[in-house]
């Protein structure tokens, strides 16, 4: 099974790259085709740095597509699944498959409220209307799983959204904030921005192995086979 | 200064320490449990730290411009775990090695391989790396949740980029002999 999966990254995705097709999705200066270098050459050096600030960036909005992506087709398989088993104790660091999911969701608002300095974004609101505050890391923000799933949908857009407005000089800028104990930080922004994207697939790692041991295949979870077969602004039914 | 370059340096040498990690708790696990299919997609932790390093080894050799070919994906490289771990760290540091000596024009150097179904690849040096991390954690992720259904504790995997968590990664560091 998983040579199956993954046979279709080394192979059939692979197949709009030839063809040039690929390339506006992520990255305009790549000319494919040009086995060495495809960018002219003639830049100078500060020039090339100023395009690797812009590309740091535009890894951000990848990641950022990622993250849809994959909540998308996670939160879709889940959907199929019985709220007992997505509730089911399966030993996992937050025990089930509604556990990691809260503590994503919950992790990721926590971090949009530093980056961005707007507390409303330390707390979810449900349909009743009701404000919920973060408080812990293990904390059920919403038992119930469409709720969670509209509040994921809004985060995920949010995400994309908010990478769409960096500039490389905020990526670099220093982030000051207190974490829960409340001890004063500061370092670099970029720093937690990518801590933010690797935490993310962490433990959507850990979903996975949860979704097989229910007997359901995650599916492809390439970030490769993203970027070559599902286009930027697709939904769901992009999805492979 | 913050750069793509200096972003993949960061995630180089976060999979380097956390390879460090997982391995050494995976190191305290009863044969049996290491090797227990737990119905994860590559079933056991043993098949899956394969299949981590088998991935590596692959992007590794593209990004290092080498000739590289992909074979069954679920194949089982090391039977035992202290000889796949002496391989991961091998391939781990190289993959730092490679990453320190990357410029911003070697990110948009293409690089060829052949895939599982003989077919020829291609894609700029920053799409391999930035798959290539995303898998190496995705993985990780996998072993930690099942780490968690045995008597040994899952190391922390998540915090290495932010300085307020410089003390948990201290002694790893040192026993890496890196200091970042």
């Amino acid at each position: 099974m998983g040579a199956h999966l993954n046979a279709k990254t080394f192979g059939r995705s692979r197949r709009g790259v030839e063809s040039g097709r690929r390339t506006s999705l992520y990255h305009d200066r790549v000319a494919v085709g040009d086995a060495t270098r495809s960018t002219g050459g003639l830049r100078t050096d500060d020039e090339l740095v100023a395009g690797s600030r812009m590309e740091q960036l535009n890894q951000y909005k990848v990641l950022a597509r990622y993250n849809r992506w994959m909540n998308e087709q996670l939160y879709a398989l889940a959907g199929e699944l019985t709220d007992e088993q997505r509730k089911r104790d399966l030993g996992a660091f937050f025990r089930s498959i509604h556990g990691t999911f809260n503590h994503l969701l919950l992790t990721d608002r926590a971090w949009l409220a530093r980056f961005t300095g707007d507390r409303a974004l330390a707390t979810v609101t449900a349909s009743n209307g009701e404000r919920i505050a973060l408080r812990s890391l293990d904390q059920e923000l919403f038992a119930d799983f469409t709720e969670l799933r509209r509040v994921r949908e809004e985060t995920d857009s949010f995400i994309e959204t908010w990478v769409g407005t960096l500039t490389p000089d905020q990526l670099a800028a220093m982030l000051a904030y207190r974490d829960s104990k409340g001890r004063p930080y500061e370092h670099p922004l970029w720093w937690a921005v990518s801590h933010f994207f690797n935490h993310q697939t962490h433990h959507r790692g850990q979903v996975t192995t949860l979704l097989s041991q229910l007997g359901r295949d995650p599916g492809v979870t390439d970030l490769v086979v993203m970027l070559h077969e599902v286009p930027p602004s697709s939904g769901q039914e992009g999805a492979p | 200064m913050a750069s793509l370059v200096e972003h993949f340096r960061a995630m180089a040498h976060n999979n380097l320490w956390s390879n460090h990690r997982l391995h050494k708790v995976c190191a305290q696990l009863a044969t049996r449990d290491y090797f227990r299919d737990r119905g994860a997609f590559f079933r056991s932790i043993h098949g899956t730290l394969n299949h981590i390093l088998l991935v590596d080894r692959f992007y590794v050799s593209a990004v290092a411009g080498e000739h590289a070919e992909s074979g069954r994906l679920d194949g089982e490289l090391y039977s035992d775990l202290p000889s796949l771990t002496a391989a991961q760290a091998v391939a781990d540091r190289r993959l730092v090695a490679l990453c320190e000596a990357l410029t911003p024009e070697r990110l948009e150097v293409v690089t060829r391989w052949t895939d599982s179904a003989g077919d020829t690849c291609q894609d700029p040096i920053h799409i391999v790396l930035a798959h290539l991390f995303v898998h190496q954690i995705h993985h990780r992720g996998q072993v930690h949740n099942m780490l968690s259904g045995t008597h040994v504790k899952p190391p922390q995997l998540d915090e290495y980029l932010l300085s307020h968590d410089a003390p948990l990664r201290e002694a790893d560091l040192g026993e890496l002999g890196i200091a970042r």
